[in-house]
């Protein structure tokens, strides 16, 4: 399973990151093929092409704010997340979304 | 009970065969229960083995910890702190160290990607997070707190920044400040941080200037996300001693642990 997300957070030098690092490693174990894009202090990194949007099954918004460039999404099963959901049990998240692939 | 810890920077990868045997034969002597965790590999032995310190594959520049539980646990430590200082790099040789600005002048190896200022203090009384909120800023600005305490309150009413059991993270980016700011309260009562997640005992806040260079924010990035590696937020949590807490902290600034 494909699935993108984008993580950001009212100051962007924890949340961000540190959801990134929770999805990716967890998306690992359930053999789910993620791409991140953190909206954090240091800007948009690792930015989601609109190829890797049309690729992917789903998309988590992970962000207690407004995130840049929503539209982007449109097309596709959106999931929003709140950050707290992510850090403190990212394993749930990814059996109740990614299960079944 | 409580554990007590020795904590240390490996200075030299073939200290371990010399420190294998004295180590083990010590360890037998007490009653307690003797680890050995290497923090930055994330592994972890018991002392009662002795191929422990080959286990935990000590190289150089690894930061790691002896703790010892039980019920001659600080002997033990006393006595095996002796060892360790001879082939380690020992963070809290002297019992006066306290938080300072300068320790990484002593240990290189917790040289920051950018300067931090220090501060530390412990609960004597069971605080409110609201009254946490404030002492976090009086110790950053002593003077002038007031804006830091409204972005504190500010930020968490966006969402809460407690970030694993026990640890709360409250962090800021603030006006007319030249460096970063990392200010922890520690408290063995536990402080609620919110009603959903729970309790806290270590917070660690962290105001950063508000345009931040980019060595800034690696430094804080660094550290919250080592936040979720391994044993790091339960290390931070039973690390009782002040120096050895910012040594750790000051370490996890410095890179990211995998």
């Amino acid at each position: 399973m494909k699935i993108v997300a984008v993580t950001a957070c009212p100051t962007g030098i924890a949340h961000t990151y540190m959801a990134a690092d929770a999805l990716i490693k967890t998306a690992r174990k359930h053999n789910v093929h993620i791409k991140v894009e953190t909206q954090g202090a240091m800007g948009i990194e690792n930015q989601l092409t609109t190829h890797d949007i049309a690729q992917a099954e789903k998309v988590f918004i992970v962000s207690d704010i407004e995130i840049e460039q929503f539209s982007r999404f449109e097309c596709i099963d959106i999931i929003h997340l709140s950050i707290e959901d992510v850090l403190l049990d990212v394993e749930k998240l990814f059996i109740m979304h990614c299960r079944n692939n | 009970m409580n554990e007590y810890q020795v904590t240390f920077i490996v200075k030299d990868t073939d200290a371990s065969a010399r420190v294998v045997k004295p180590l083990y034969q010590l360890a037998k002597k007490f009653k307690s229960n003797l680890s050995i965790i290497n923090i930055t590999r994330n592994r972890q032995a018991c002392l009662s083995n002795s191929l422990a310190i080959l286990q935990v594959g000590l190289v150089k520049g690894d930061l790691c910890q002896l703790c010892t539980v039980g019920i001659d646990a600080e002997l033990a430590c006393f006595v095996l702190k002796n060892i360790i200082s001879e082939h380690y790099h020992l963070i809290g040789a002297n019992i006066n160290y306290q938080f300072c600005n300068n320790l990484a002048d002593r240990l290189p190896e917790l040289i920051t990607p950018s300067r931090a200022n220090w501060y530390y203090a412990k609960a004597h009384t069971q605080l409110t997070k609201r009254e946490c909120l404030n002492g976090l800023a009086q110790l950053i600005i002593a003077d002038n707190p007031d804006k830091l305490i409204k972005a504190f309150i500010a930020r968490e009413k966006y969402s809460s920044t407690y970030i694993k059991p026990g640890v709360a993270v409250p962090h800021v980016m603030i006006e007319n400040l030249q460096n970063l700011a990392v200010a922890v309260i520690v408290s063995d009562t536990p402080i609620d941080w919110t009603l959903k997640s729970g309790n806290v005992n270590l917070i660690i806040a962290l105001a950063i200037p508000s345009k931040p260079t980019r060595e800034q924010i690696i430094s804080t990035t660094n550290l919250t996300r080592n936040l979720l590696f391994g044993q790091v937020s339960e290390r931070l949590l039973k690390t009782k001693n002040s120096i050895d807490l910012q040594a750790l902290l000051m370490y996890f600034m410095t890179r990211v642990l995998t």
